[in-house]
């Protein structure tokens, strides 16, 4: 018996199904080996079976209600630009880049408390000068504030 | 406080500097240099650098920087400086590992250690001790080796699959025509516990953590990998005396992407060569059972081609493919 | 008698001036990166090491210790407070601690976290003492089974750790196995799960999967919740005064027990090289969830749930000292850090260390005690200020929070490669939280997942494929049993309830 709300649980026990099996597949792929020797695959392929099953169970067993409200899709993908950003600014353009760039979308993914530009810009601002002299004055993660390279982009001397 | 204040104070002028783009004229090196070490920090690897990275840095008069890149066996941070500019400004610590072993244990290795790196200095070298319990049976490397070819065989420790330690057990097992069962372990210590209280019959280990144990009771070397025999442990014989064709060292050596300028790579060369000469440096690598380098900077090619042949050829006798 | 000589020494070295300043420094500068979200230890250790180039030996090792058992102060405060896990080892105490925060009593939380920590390590030290040379032996006694029993004991302890359905438990714990198996296999070399990714072959880093699964899930899920006003109560924040940091009596009572059994557990699984405080802080859970009367509360803000994984965690940190001072054995990448700063400064620990350098090791011995204090001191009154944190508007709140992660996941191994792989564990955490699946378990199963296969495989090569080696050993064997143990009690519950209701009809 399947409620309307049961849709999304039913749609996840099967990738998790998939997932075993996926898993199942790959142990063998990777060779079991022999009892003095297990090999590679022994773990994954046991696991592979196990996931599988417990799948097919879910499917089977009573959810309880849920009472959360509809899945926060803006949030979620303004979050993942936010740190995708980062993570692909951070060495290619500086530290402060890609905070800011970070700062900005992660603010824009928070809709329901509006940010003022001033506020929005003293955030960039303390976070890159706490960052600098914390993460890279103080801990000496291979940071720049501004990679050379950005420098030369702008120069045209690149 | 005042340290602080200082290196902001430098990291401002640098930037600036970078800004004006005068760069190209200055007389090498004007600017902070990068030494990548691609393990973790704590490995002897990273002593090491450190130790030589600071007396290179007043040598230069430019800060070397010293920066940890681990991640596959070292390949992760090697790639990485042998990718980057050929100016003297990102150069790595190498190792047997990341220069000559992982070519024949890695499939993709992202870089070729003989046309992609241009040596700058060898460092130093140290040989492996062999080991076994203090209560163990084995009194001798031939008593080791007899018990290898009857029954079960034995079994050796290492650091795991295609490390220097797994193919020095792999080389003795081809010398000697016994059997030798390769139990990896996810380090050099624990591999050393488990030989203590005698899970495991014997291991290859780096010779200053074994010596201490052997004083202590609780282990009994039998052999020194290198057929020079060990600055730590001179009253152990080379296993090279028994078994001929035994001679495995692990060593560093500093070095840059292919095609650096000959002026950039000599003027780093005499800085790593004041470090050699240091005291602390030189103390350091007493105590570490470290010999100092004696390959010419002429000579390094050859040697790392020849090293990788080596082990390439262990390599393929252990069929220790990591792919 | 020969104890107090060695105490009486111990102290020399440790309340001299130098010594008393840098345990300071230390445990200062240890808590506060702790508390930083997945800043952990190693970073600071590793940049803090050349510092102490120009000290005397001792006092540099009393001052890195301090930054590494500090650092497990700070850690928790994060993981109470945002639900962020500063270092991996307190994941376990944002269980309880982040509930009990959302219930308004984040200072109770902080108070107990500090005095769990503070007994847990001062107990532990007392062990360290008094049976340093024993200990190291029975840690060399434990052979590849025993390890894989205890593992797998573990493993079935964390089964029972999450409330709702224990089919979705099992998905997780096997899922966190799952992850674990990522990276070149030690035995084989043959690269597993890594899809070509060099970034990969050594494995996915724990604070990746921690700060994904909780931290980027749970702003994800906040931010939504309060948008569409559905979702759960806000943290309440009021003024906190020094009486709401109090437990009140009938709670002080119920603590010394989880205090003390998360001490036993943390001091034992420290010693073992190679485990380490996480494991000892889910075991401790898992422990006082199974004695405890009202195991439905853990999960839901449970006292205990804080005290005994934070007592366990720090004891561990303590007793980890013990193989790597009396054997150079580091039990962890922190412990190999310190050990590489005593071989810089020309110590080399061995089993001789504790006869040749006894002023040093007393005195280390010493400052820990003395460290433990001074965080003590240092922590409580900073929490009326902690707490405040989380009365930050969102809209600075989220942004600073998202940027500790990211830089967090990038220093763990200088590559932006783990910041992506954070990011996909926020989404996968995001979707397992929509469903209902809790996400405590997966890194039990990530943690103990790889030990346990590495010593299997070990147990199976050194026997010769032999299965019986497990029944071999008595420590294995009494190992294995409480592990079958726990598997029939439950049905041994459900058997009885069933036959009772079959003879009422």
């Amino acid at each position: 018996m399947i409620r309307k709300n049961d849709l999304s649980e039913v749609l996840f026990a099967f990738v998790i199904i998939a997932f075993g099996l996926f898993l199942v597949y790959s142990g063998i792929d990777l060779s079991i080996g022999k009892m003095s020797r297990i090999g590679p695959g022994f773990l994954p392929l046991c696991l592979g079976v196990v996931i599988t099953g417990l799948g097919i169970g879910i499917l089977f067993e009573r959810q309880e209600e849920r009472n959360f409200g509809p899945p926060n899709l803006r949030g979620l993908i303004l979050i993942s630009l936010a740190i995708g950003a980062f993570a692909a600014l951070v060495e290619t353009t500086g530290l402060f880049p890609a905070t800011a760039a970070l700062v900005v979308l992660t603010a824009l993914a928070n809709n329901h408390e509006r940010i003022r530009p001033l506020t929005l810009i003293g955030t960039i601002a303390g976070l890159c000068i706490v960052g600098y002299l914390l993460f890279v004055v103080a801990l000496q993660l291979p940071f720049r504030p501004f990679s050379p390279a950005l420098f030369s982009w702008f120069t045209g001397t690149a | 406080m005042k340290h602080l204040f200082q290196k902001f104070l430098a990291a401002a002028v640098i930037a600036s500097a970078s800004f004006t783009g005068s760069a190209a004229f200055a007389e090498f090196p004007d600017r902070p240099i990068t030494m990548v070490v691609p393990f973790s920090p704590g490995t002897s690897t990273d002593t090491v650098s450190r130790l030589i990275a600071k007396v290179m840095s007043e040598n230069l008069g430019q800060p070397v920087v010293v920066e940890n890149r681990a991640g596959a066996g070292g390949s992760v941070g090697t790639s990485e400086v042998v990718k980057s500019d050929p100016d003297g400004y990102m150069i790595a610590m190498g190792t047997v590992g990341t220069l000559a072993i992982n070519k024949s244990i890695f499939k993709d290795l992202p870089y070729d250690p003989e046309a992609d790196v241009t040596p700058i200095s060898f460092v130093g070298y140290t040989p492996t001790l062999l080991v076994v319990s203090a209560d163990s049976k084995f009194q001798t490397l031939e008593d080791l080796v007899a018990a290898s070819k009857t029954g079960d065989g034995v079994t050796f420790a290492s650091t795991g699959n295609g490390t220097s330690t797994h193919l020095a057990g792999e080389l003795l097992k081809v010398l000697t025509g016994g059997q030798m069962i390769h139990v990896p372990y996810k380090s050099g210590a624990v591999g050393l516990a488990a030989v203590m209280s005698g899970e495991v019959d014997f291991m290859f280990n780096h010779p200053v953590s074994a010596k201490k144990n052997v004083e202590a009771g609780k282990l009994r070397a039998l052999g020194v990998s290198g057929a020079k025999g060990s600055v730590v442990a001179p009253e152990v014989p080379p296993i090279n005396d028994t078994y001929e064709g035994f001679d495995l060292i692990a060593w560093w050596l500093i070095h840059g992407p292919a095609n650096m300028p000959d002026d950039v790579t000599k003027k780093l060369n005499a800085a790593v060569t004041a470090a050699m000469n240091d005291d602390e440096v030189r103390q350091h690598f007493a105590r570490s059972g470290i010999t100092e380098g004696d390959v010419a900077l002429a000579d390094l090619k050859g040697f790392i081609s020849a090293e990788v042949k080596k082990w390439g050829s262990i390599a393929d006798a252990a069929k220790a493919k990591a792919d | 008698m020969e104890l107090l000589s060695n105490l009486a020494l111990g102290m020399e070295t440790a309340f001299s001036y130098d010594a008393l300043l840098y345990c300071f420094i230390g445990v200062s500068i240890g808590t506060f990166v702790g508390a930083l979200p997945g800043i952990g230890p190693m970073v600071t250790i590793s940049v803090a090491l050349p510092l102490t180039f120009g000290l005397d030996p001792t006092v540099a090792l009393i001052m890195l210790a301090g930054i590494f058992y500090g650092a497990q102060y700070g850690g928790s405060i994060s993981s109470i407070l945002l639900n962020l896990p500063g270092t991996a080892s307190t994941a376990v105490t944002a269980l309880d601690g982040y509930p009990m925060t959302k219930n308004g009593r984040a200072g109770l939380a902080l108070f107990i976290n500090a005095v769990a920590s503070f007994c847990g390590s001062s107990l532990a030290v007392l062990l360290v003492m008094g049976f340093a040379p024993s200990i190291a032996d029975f840690a060399l006694g434990f052979n590849s089974t025993e390890y894989f029993s205890v593992m797998l004991l573990g493993l079935i302890a964390a089964c029972t750790m999450s409330n709702g359905s224990t089919l979705k438990a099992l998905v997780m714990v096997a899922f966190g196995l799952v992850l674990g198996i990522v990276g070149l296999d030690l035995n084989s070399g043959v690269p597993r799960f890594t899809f070509g990714f060099l970034g990969l072959t050594e494995g996915i880093s724990l604070i990746s999967v921690a700060m994904g699964l909780f931290g980027i899930a749970e702003i994800v899920s906040k931010m939504g919740e309060s948008k569409s006003g559905m979702g759960g109560p806000e943290p309440k924040i009021r003024h906190v005064s020094f009486r709401d940091m109090l437990p009140r009596r009938d709670e002080l009572s119920r603590l010394w027990g989880p205090i003390l059994r998360g001490t036993g557990i943390g001091s034992v699984i420290g010693s073992l090289p190679g485990s380490g405080p996480t494991v000892a802080a889910f075991m401790a859970y898992a422990m006082e969830k199974k004695v405890s009367r009202t195991p439905e509360k853990f999960g839901t803000g449970a006292l205990e749930g804080v005290a005994a994984p934070e007592a366990a965690n720090n004891a561990s940190v303590q007793a980890a000292f013990i193989p790597t001072l009396s054997l150079g054995i580091p039990g962890d990448v922190v412990m190999a850090i310190l050990l590489g700063a005593m071989i810089m400064h020309g110590i080399i620990p061995g089993p001789q260390f504790i006869s040749s350098q006894p002023a040093m090791f007393w005195g280390l011995i010493v400052s820990f005690w003395i460290g433990n204090v001074m965080l003590l001191i240092l922590n409580l009154p900073l929490i009326g200020l902690l707490v405040k944190i989380i009365t930050v508007p969102s809209r600075i709140l989220y942004p600073v929070v998202i940027f500790f992660i990211c830089i967090g996941s990038y220093s763990v191994a200088n590559n932006v490669f783990d910041v992506f792989v954070t990011l996909v564990f926020g989404l996968v955490g995001y979707v397992l939280m929509r469903l209902r699946y809790n996400a405590a378990p997966v890194l039990l199963g990530f943690i103990l997942g790889p030990m346990m296969e590495e010593n299997l495989r070990r147990s199976l090569v050194i026997s010769r494929g032999d299965l019986t080696v497990f029944l071999d050993r008595p420590v294995s064997v009494a190992l294995l049993l409480v592990c079958l143990l726990l598997l029939v009690m439950p049905l041994r519950k459900q058997l009885m309830k069933y036959c009772r209701s079959a003879m009422s009809r």
